[in-house]
């Protein structure tokens, strides 16, 4: 299951992920960062998600591109630890907001 | 007799090929392309050379030294021989016309010869290939054209197509027309397969194992009127067996690449040796997937069930499980998944129907990190690959066999485990 709250963020909308992202789930986040294109800037608040996999994290750099093709931003904040390596591991890690880097690089958990 | 005995002595120079008093003209008369070398064997076996010079269906005209009058059998090929006997009131020199009493084709007897070896006698090589790879449906005419060039290179123009048989159909008779005699054909199979070619008047093709299982035939049969047809079979038993060796020799040239750049992590095995793999300690749950939302169960209830010593390890058998069932909803309509305990692992067993997947693409995936953004195969393998301890990879065309292990950790706690 995946709910999403919107908030404003820092930078423009927060989308507040809660639950798991993957095939089943992956839909729900695409609507809705659907909803908020055109915004220019756009967060992905990874804070209660406890579980991501390939598919979802594909799903994630698919926003991204839409947005960045339309001059927009899209920041993915605040992954727990697995989650973070789960980006490292495919290569994705730069999709992570800068402030978060010491816990997208981090192997020492 | 007065006419070839007089042009004998009047004419010495005219050319008896072309007479029509030497050989009745009509559209059957023919000369091949070049004299055609035969041999004459008399009753007493004594040989002599001779040429076919110009022939219909009924008689030869031959240059020979043979006695005129005369029986001698001529042996044209394989499963194809003459009797004949000179005819001493035509000709004139060396060249004499021969009746064409008997024909010996195989097991059959005729007194004159069948239009295919007529044709094959009178067509040049050239329009002997164009007749037969007209046989053949369009995609393969080049290449039994180029096949049969280089046979015909290298052999007579009889001995010609070895690499195959053509049979000609007609009104439930099989008859062997050129190629391998030989070769074998199972009689209800090829009847079968003419009789619906014929039947839905186009090309049928068919690939058919011999009744001792030993070897393929792909045959094609050809309509060529209401009645009849022609019959190509090719023998692929050999090209069969060369795909398999080469099958099987890169299956172990990625075995040693994939085990190589896994550091042995990642194993091929045979549907043989996964046997062993898929029984070995005992099962804690299984489940069926046909749809994404029951990867999320799959995954609770492996989280469910994991020992407290596996709590740390939780997280990456999650994803490798989730990645797992994800390929087999996307390459196939679904999987199975087994959770089992061996001594010292928690083995994740995955297994579908698909397609199977390409071994060729395994070591990139298991090496390239970012081969894996692009390829949805990678993608999830990379992830697999670093979790788990050990993998073992089954996969053909009739489905993919992963298998996960899962070795207890050396202590550390990581976060908690999924939900």
């Amino acid at each position: 299951m995946l709910a999403i709250s919107v908030t404003k963020g820092d930078y423009g909308r927060c989308l507040n992920l809660k639950g798991e992202l993957d095939m089943e789930t992956l839909a729900t986040l695409e609507r809705a960062a659907e909803v908020q294109e055109g915004e220019g800037q756009l967060e992905i608040n990874l804070a209660g998600v406890s579980f991501i996999d390939s598919t979802g994290l594909r799903g994630l750099l698919e926003i991204q591109r839409r947005w960045s093709m339309k001059g927009g931003e899209v920041r993915v904040i605040n992954p727990c630890p697995e989650i973070a390596e789960v980006f490292r591991l495919v290569g994705m890690e730069e999709l992570l907001d800068c402030s978060d880097q010491s816990k997208a690089t981090g192997g020492e958990y | 007799m007065q006419e070839c005995s007089q042009c004998t002595r009047k004419t010495p120079n005219r050319s008896c090929v072309d007479c029509d008093y030497f050989m009745s003209p009509g559209p059957l008369r023919r000369k091949p392309p070049a004299p055609i070398g035969i041999s004459l064997v008399a009753a007493d076996g004594k040989r002599y050379a001779g040429r076919i010079l110009v022939l219909n269906t009924m008689e030869l005209g031959l240059e020979t030294k043979a006695p005129v009058p005369g029986q001698y059998r001529i042996y044209l090929k394989q499963h194809l021989s003459l009797d004949v006997a000179g005819v001493p009131t035509k000709g004139k020199g060396n060249i004499h016309l021969f009746d064409i009493i008997a024909v010996y084709r195989g097991e059959e007897t005729a007194s004159r010869l069948g239009n295919e070896e007529y044709r094959l006698l009178t067509g040049s090589t050239g329009d002997f290939i164009e007749q037969v790879s007209q046989l053949v449906p369009a995609h393969l005419q080049d290449l039994v054209k180029e096949r049969l060039l280089a046979e015909l290179q290298s052999s007579e123009i009889f001995n010609a197509m070895r690499l195959g048989k053509v049979m000609r159909y007609e009104k439930g008779r099989f008859r062997h027309l050129t190629g391998q005699a030989d070769l074998e054909l199972p009689l209800p199979a090829i009847e079968n397969l003419m009789r619906q070619a014929i039947h839905r008047g186009t090309h049928c093709r068919e690939v058919i194992v011999s009744d001792d299982g030993k070897r393929i035939f792909d045959l094609h049969g050809i309509p060529l009127d209401s009645r009849s047809g022609g019959l190509l079979a090719f023998d692929l038993t050999e090209i069969v067996e060369k795909e398999r060796q080469m099958r099987r020799q890169e299956m172990q040239a990625y075995r040693e690449a994939v085990a190589a750049v896994t550091n042995g992590r990642l194993q091929l095995l045979t549907s043989g040796e996964m046997v062993a793999v898929l029984s070995q300690g005992k099962e804690l749950a299984r489940g069926v997937v046909n749809k994404a939302a029951d990867i999320a169960l799959a995954r609770s209830k492996l989280c469910s069930l994991l020992p407290a010593a596996f709590s740390a390890r939780a997280y990456g058998m999650a994803v490798s499980l989730t990645e797992a069932l994800t390929n087999t909803l996307k390459h196939a309509t679904g999987g199975e998944w087994v959770v089992r305990q061996t001594d010292e692992a928690i083995r994740v067993i995955i297994q579908d129907q698909g397609q199977g997947i390409k071994i060729k693409d395994l070591p990139k995936a298991a090496l390239m990190r970012h081969y894996s953004t692009q390829n949805s195969l990678g993608c999830g393998f990379t992830l697999m690959l670093y979790y788990a301890d050990q993998v073992y990879l089954t996969t053909g065309s009739r489905g993919t066999t992963l298998v996960l292990d899962f070795h207890q950790s050396a202590g550390e706690e990581i976060c908690s485990p999924a939900s």
